[in-house]
């Protein structure tokens, strides 16, 4: 019992200290997440707030201004087979501003500039390491409505374009486009370049788990688990994004990531970092999560339960420490409860086995056992208890006696006026009618004396009060003794009644016990046997130390289920029999008693049909029985 | 016809002895207690005393006790008569001290007349 409470203790402190640790590095870990999805927040606000500085520097440059305020540039509108035709002071203007911008371009990773006045009329185009016009180069991009967002901000503020796919580098670009301004506040040209997204998704990229941006329309714009492909596309403008990109479905489909999903989406309103988790091939997965401003897209960061532990040093030494422990407190506990128990545990044992000893007609006080208080107080106790009990006994004991004792002596005087009454000579000649009221009351006295004398008997023998006598008995003499007795009752129901011991035998024990447990059993017979050929046979033989008496009988026999109870108190074969016979049901109880006191056995061999055999035994030498008792006794006290 | 003493503290077994006895020819007397007993004994001579045992204040064995001391218990011929459970080696070792024999209670009035009548005077 205790063993099992401490390794259940053990094991719950250490499955609770492993737990809080587990959390303590899923904490450290989600707040590592949040730190890594941070620094690439602040490298795509980088990137966004560079290129826009990018563009404003270039825009400052003065030869913007000096080409867009020169009178050939404000005439315009000079074409040629579609192709703007530069006056020469343009054209020297031009070449210096492209050479700049090529140098500039070059400089950052922008893969395609444009100068684009209000009228839709390129001025200038660059594209990776072309200048247009160029055989490779579309000729002409739409200026509206694409570009017009551009002419509506004002001076150093910078239009950011929704991801799309260049049609000259055919690649998915990010477009900056601001206005040039000039010195009277007018905005004749806008100036445009496109990053490749490859820039962004370069940010996304991690070393463990899984780096990925979300956007609302349910594909992932950059995905470290996913390689873009950054060739050229065939069908550029017209290309939907989730023909590009892949859906969020590639990282899980189970209805609880939609669930985060939703719930990253909804968190438009806040740039927190926060975190959700999601079961799916087997483990928990947890997710760290910030809002980008730029397209209400999400920066996610996931890893699995199983990466977020693993190389985490601490959580294996801990495991194998609180293993290591666990074993340790339970080899401990053990050797401490048995320790513990050979303390508490043996003296109870002892004070039980000491308990049982007791002999219940005479409880004896137990000495304290060992130094423990308080198994000495129950001791103590239990001896207070016990000397009440002892009391109480005594009390119950004499009043039984008394009350026994008290019964009896009325029946004397009844009796013997009964019998005085059916002698004519001393007082008198009673009736017919009236001796025959004499006999009932004379008959009943005596069964009244019968059964208080079986109470006082069975009394005796619980009690262990019974006094056993120890003389010489000549067996042959008492069973002549009983058969000239008996004769009379056997003559009555027609019984024929046989002593058959056929040798000379004496025993020294208690003769009027022996001659009532004989009674006993005859006159129980005579009850049993056939009213026509009745017979009973009893006597006695010589077996080693003891002495066999047997009486058996003609009668019906009894079933082994009722011979297992047929010595114990109050228990009759046939009531009706009882009332017969006027037996109390306590004859054969008291029987066993009397002769297990003597130091012999009783038993009874009977099948139901042919009869019963009682046999008793008797040790031929009570005392030297009693004595070797008393040796046993005083050895086993030695022990 | 034999002179008895009755000692016994129950008066209905007295009486129920002094319808027997004194019925069948013999002169009984009684008392109903151990020291008017005694000093009956003392003073005279009796054929047979019938002795109860349980008698409150002075008992049958009181009596028996006080006659050993005075020597007087071989002088009489005490049967004792008693419902108490006496044992037979009990009852030997009075016989040895004086006592004659014993008769239990209840008794049978024929066998008590018979018991009687088998004392040697």
């Amino acid at each position: 019992m205790f063993s099992i409470v401490i390794i259940a203790a053990v094991l719950s402190t250490s499955y609770i200290s492993f737990k809080s640790l587990e959390s303590a590095v899923i904490d450290s870990q989600l707040q590592q997440m949040g730190h890594e999805v941070e620094v690439k927040a602040n490298l795509i606000d980088n990137l966004n707030s560079r290129a826009s500085e990018d563009l404003l520097f270039a825009v400052k440059n003065p030869i913007f201004v000096k080409y867009f305020e020169l009178p050939d540039t404000k005439a315009g509108n000079i074409y040629k087979n579609n192709v703007l035709q530069f006056t020469p002071q343009q054209r020297i203007l031009k070449n210096e501003l492209d050479q700049w911008i090529y140098n500039f371009q070059n400089k950052f990773s922008i893969d395609e500039t444009c100068l684009i006045d209000k009228t839709g009329q390129e001025h200038t185009r660059l594209v990776m390491k072309k200048i247009a016009p160029d055989s490779d180069l579309s000729s002409e991009e739409s200026a509206s409505p694409f570009f017009k967002p551009s002419f509506q901000k004002n001076i150093n503020e910078v239009y950011l374009e929704y991801p799309y796919v260049s049609p000259d580098t055919g690649r998915w670009v990010f477009a900056y486009t601001t206005p040039i301004v000039l010195n009277d506040g007018s905005k004749p040209a806008f100036y445009h370049f496109e990053i490749p997204l490859k820039a962004f998704q370069d940010i996304t990229k991690v070393d463990e788990g899984r780096a990925y941006v979300i956007d609302s329309g349910g594909y992932l714009v950059a995905d470290s688990s996913h390689v873009y492909n950054q060739s050229l596309n065939s069908a550029p403008f017209g290309q939907s994004p989730k023909d590009f990109f892949p859906s969020i479905s590639t990282i899980s489909t189970s209805p609880e990531f939609n669930e985060d999903i939703r719930t990253m989406l909804a968190s438009n309103n806040s740039t927190n970092i926060s975190h959700v988790t999601y079961s799916g091939d087997g483990e928990l997965h947890y997710i760290v999560f910030k809002r980008l401003p730029m397209f209400d897209w999400i920066l996610a960061y996931e890893k699995p339960y199983s990466l977020m532990m693993s190389g985490n040093y601490n959580m294996h030494n801990l495991a194998l420490t609180l293993f290591v422990i666990s074993l340790g407190v339970i080899a401990g506990g053990l050797i401490a409860i048995y320790v513990l128990s050979d303390r508490i545990t043996r003296p109870i044992i002892d004070f039980a086995r000491k308990c049982r000893d007791q002999d219940v007609s005479n409880l004896q006080r137990i000495n304290p056992i060992g130094k423990d208080k308080e198994i000495n107080q129950v001791i103590y106790a239990f001896n207070d208890m016990m000397e009440r009990v002892n009391a109480i006994e005594k009390q119950k004991e004499e009043f039984a006696s008394m009350v026994t004792h008290e019964l009896k002596s009325p029946l004397t005087p009844i009796i013997g006026w009964c019998q005085t009454l059916k002698n004519p000579k001393l007082i008198g000649q009673l009736n017919s009618k009236q001796l025959n009221a004499v006999d009932v009351i004379q008959r009943n006295a005596k069964r009244l004396l019968q059964l208080v004398g079986d109470i006082l008997d069975v009394q005796k023998l619980d009690l262990n009060r019974m006094k056993f006598d120890s003389q010489s008995i000549d067996v042959d003499e008492l069973l002549n003794y009983m058969y000239n007795n008996l004769q009379n009752v056997m003559d009555q129901k027609n019984i024929k009644q046989i002593n058959s011991t056929k040798e000379q035998l004496t025993v020294r024990s208690d003769r009027n016990r022996i001659e009532q447990v004989l009674n006993n059993l005859i006159l129980n017979a005579v009850d049993f046997v056939p009213s026509e050929g009745g017979k009973i046979e009893y006597g006695a033989q010589s077996k080693g130390d003891e002495v066999i008496f047997y009486v058996k009988d003609n009668g019906t026999g009894i079933s082994p289920e009722k011979q297992k109870n047929l010595f114990h108190k109050f228990y009759q074969i046939d009531t009706s029999v009882t009332r017969k016979h006027g037996g109390s049901g306590l004859g054969l109880a008291i029987s066993k008693g009397i002769i297990e006191s003597l130091g012999g056995k009783i038993w009874i061999e009977s099948e139901l049909g042919s009869g019963a055999s009682f046999y008793f035994t008797i040790p031929k030498d009570r005392t030297k029985t009693a004595m070797s008792e008393k040796v046993m006794d005083i050895k086993e006290t030695a022990k | 016809m034999k002179k008895i003493l009755g000692i016994d503290d129950n008066a209905d077994i007295n009486e129920l002895l002094d319808t027997i006895l004194n019925g069948s020819g013999h002169e009984f007397i009684y008392v109903k207690s151990g020291i008017e007993g005694l000093k009956l004994i003392r003073e005279k001579k009796f054929d047979i005393v019938l002795l109860d045992l349980a008698m409150p204040e002075f008992s049958g064995f009181d009596v028996i006790n006080s006659l050993v001391k005075e020597g007087l218990l071989t002088k009489q011929k005490i049967i004792l008569f008693t419902a108490s459970s006496v044992l037979d080696s009990e009852i030997e070792d009075l016989i040895k001290k004086g006592i004659h024999s014993c008769i239990r209670k209840p008794v049978d009035v024929d066998f008590l007349l018979e018991k009687l009548e088998q004392v040697q005077v």
